[in-house]
C-alpha cells in the first residue's frame, strides 16, 4: 500500500490533489423499501474491509505526518446501492468479488420480504471523501512500509 | 436483474464538492468498469483509468462512449508495479480501491 501511495504521490504534479473514497468501517445495512417506505432488515459483516480501510487510513496518516500529503477537507455522505432482487445484489457482489460475509438468514429474509411485495433492497453504507494535497518537501522523510 | 450503485447521487456530489477536474489531468486507480470516471471524465482533459481486473477494464472499455474516446485511457494494471509518468497528472483518485 505504502508502495502504491509512493507511486501517486511521484505521478502527482506538485500541488497536486489526491481524493480518497471509501467506505467508513462498519456494517452496511439492508433495507427493504415498500411503497417508498425503507426498513431495515439486517448487516452485511464488513469486518474484512474495515480492518483494511483502518490500515489504509494509518497510512495515509503516517504520510500526512511526514509531509507527504496535507490532508484539506472530507465530505462524509451515505453510499446507497439499490437491487430488484436477491439475485440482482448476488450477482453484483460476485462480479465485484466482494469479501465481506452475509448471513444466509439475511439473504432468505430478503427473499421472502420481496415475493410478499417489497419493492426493492437498498443496501446502506456511510462513506468519506477525503481531499489530499501533495506536498514535495525537500526534508520529507520516506515511510515505513508497515503496512 | 438490476443493480445500482450510488443510487441516489451521493458519491458524486461528494467527489465534485471536493474537486474542480475542468481540464485536469486525472490518474484514476481502481476504476472497476468505469461506474465513477463517467461521472467526471466529461470535464477532465485526459483519464488514465487502471484497475487490475481484465473484465472489468473490459466493461470500462465497452461502455466508453465515443465522444470520450480521445480522452479517457482505461489500462489493466497493479498501481504497487505500474510505472507512472512523474509530475504527470492533476488529480488522482482512489473510489474503494487500495
Amino acid at each position: 500500500m505504502v508502495h502504491a501511495l509512493e507511486n501517486v504521490h511521484r505521478a502527482l504534479r506538485p500541488e497536486g490533489l489526491l481524493l480518497d473514497a471509501r467506505p467508513d468501517p462498519g456494517n452496511a445495512v439492508v433495507e427493504v423499501v415498500r411503497r417508498g417506505r425503507a426498513a431495515p432488515i439486517g448487516e452485511v459483516d464488513e469486518s474484512n474491509r474495515s480492518a483494511r480501510v483502518r490500515d489504509v487510513r494509518a497510512t495515509m496518516a503516517r504520510l500526512v505526518g511526514r509531509g507527504w500529503f496535507a490532508r484539506e477537507r472530507a465530505v462524509r455522505f451515505v453510499f446507497v446501492s439499490r437491487a430488484d432482487s436477491v439475485d440482482a445484489w448476488l450477482a453484483h457482489r460476485a462480479e465485484k468479488g466482494s469479501t465481506s460475509v452475509l448471513d444466509p438468514a439475511l439473504v432468505e429474509r430478503a427473499r421472502a420480504l420481496l415475493a410478499q411485495g417489497a419493492d426493492l433492497l437498498r443496501i446502506r453504507e456511510r462513506v468519506t471523501a477525503t481531499r489530499y494535497r501533495q506536498t514535495d518537501r525537500p526534508d520529507r522523510g520516506r515511510p515505513t512500509a508497515t503496512a | 436483474m438490476c443493480f445500482v450503485m450510488d443510487a441516489d447521487g451521493a458519491e458524486d456530489r461528494a467527489v465534485h464538492q471536493l474537486v474542480d477536474f475542468r481540464g485536469k489531468h486525472v490518474l484514476e486507480i481502481g476504476c472497476g468498469d468505469g461506474r465513477l470516471t463517467w461521472r467526471y471524465a466529461d470535464l477532465a482533459a485526459t483519464v488514465l483509468a487502471l484497475d487490475p481486473k481484465p473484465e472489468e477494464i473490459d466493461r470500462a472499455r465497452a461502455r466508453l462512449p465515443a465522444t470520450l474516446s480521445g480522452r479517457v485511457t482505461f489500462r489493466v494494471a497493479d498501481v504497487t508495479a505500474e510505472e507512472l509518468p512523474a509530475a504527470a497528472f492533476d488529480v488522482a483518485l482512489f473510489s474503494r480501491s487500495l
